[in-house]
């Protein structure tokens, strides 16, 4: 049971550790907590936006040694598929942040990609290679692993069309779609 | 690798090499195939040192843009339980659904 004693204050910068906290709680299956985690969210809505720092300091280390050529070409495209992965949603503030996160991974993709390619006359080492070709398939994996996450919440929480007898119907996939894992 | 004096006056390039455990030093020769060797082994040796060096730059490099977006994958998928938590999902079997009492709540509604 949730006391007003538990909750946090209210704030539009939430103690993230208390709000973790909460969550993996809440994930096992305490009442208490979830009431917590409700709480936060209803009362600082903008707290998927705290990831700015993070997601800056992220796109600063990618984008550390590339050269600025690069740099504006691979922004241009990871924006190119943000905008077109938004075009597709609900807008959400939960697909936004997943979106977000997925322009960085794609960086990520682009910049191990580039690192990998070896330039004509270039010679590498086995062991450069080897190490090239690793920082590519992590970046992948991630990349992957981000994409998936946001076509099962999708999938949880966007309306289904379903057209019967020309007629369309528009059902909450939250009451369909039971099988997914989002992260 | 080196150039060894020998006591009768002879100046030799060797190169040492391990086999089975043991060390073999070979001697490669005196005189200008002595200096061609060192410098073919020196040059050799540079480049094995500088891609040793990049390669632990580009380690640091690439450690950072993991331990970042680690860290960024970490607070997201929190973020995402945590909101689908709020509206009424829960896991089950490692799998999302919609909770029991919400899809009740739900159903009444319509």
């Amino acid at each position: 049971m949730t006391t007003a004693t538990n909750l946090p204050a209210k704030t539009d910068s939430p103690d993230m550790s208390v709000l973790f906290d909460a969550i993996a709680k809440a994930d096992a299956g305490d009442a208490e907590a979830l009431g917590i985690v409700k709480a936060i969210l209803r009362d600082a809505p903008k707290v998927v936006e705290t990831l700015t720092d993070l997601a800056y300091n992220a796109e600063a280390a990618i984008l550390a040694n590339v050269t600025a050529g690069a740099t504006e070409l691979f922004r241009s495209q990871a924006r190119g598929l943000r905008r077109e992965l938004m075009r597709e949603g609900t807008g959400s503030a939960l697909e936004r942040m997943l979106i977000r996160r997925i322009g960085l991974d794609y960086l990520a993709t682009l910049q191990a990609e580039r690192a990998r390619a070896i330039a004509p006359g270039e010679t590498r080492s086995l062991e450069l290679a080897r190490f090239y070709d690793q920082q590519a398939d992590r970046a992948h994996r991630r990349f992957l692993a981000s994409v998936e996450s946001l076509a099962r919440v999708r999938k949880l929480i966007t309306p289904i069309q379903i057209n019967i007898a020309d007629q369309q119907v528009n059902v909450a996939g939250n009451l369909t779609a039971k099988c997914a894992n989002p992260t | 690798m080196a150039w060894e004096t020998r006591p009768g006056g002879g100046h030799y390039y060797t190169r040492s090499r391990r086999v089975n455990g043991k060390v073999i030093r070979e001697y490669v020769g005196s005189g200008e195939k002595g200096e061609l060797a060192a410098k073919i082994d020196a040059e050799q040796r540079a480049k094995r040192d500088a891609e040793r060096a990049l390669i632990r730059e580009e380690q640091a490099q690439v450690m950072t843009i993991d331990a970042e977006l680690n860290a960024l994958h970490q607070t997201v998928d929190a973020l995402t339980r945590g909101i689908l938590l709020a509206n009424g999902f829960e896991r089950y079997k490692r799998q999302w659904r919609k909770r029991h009492d919400d899809r009740d709540k739900s159903a009444s509604q319509d």
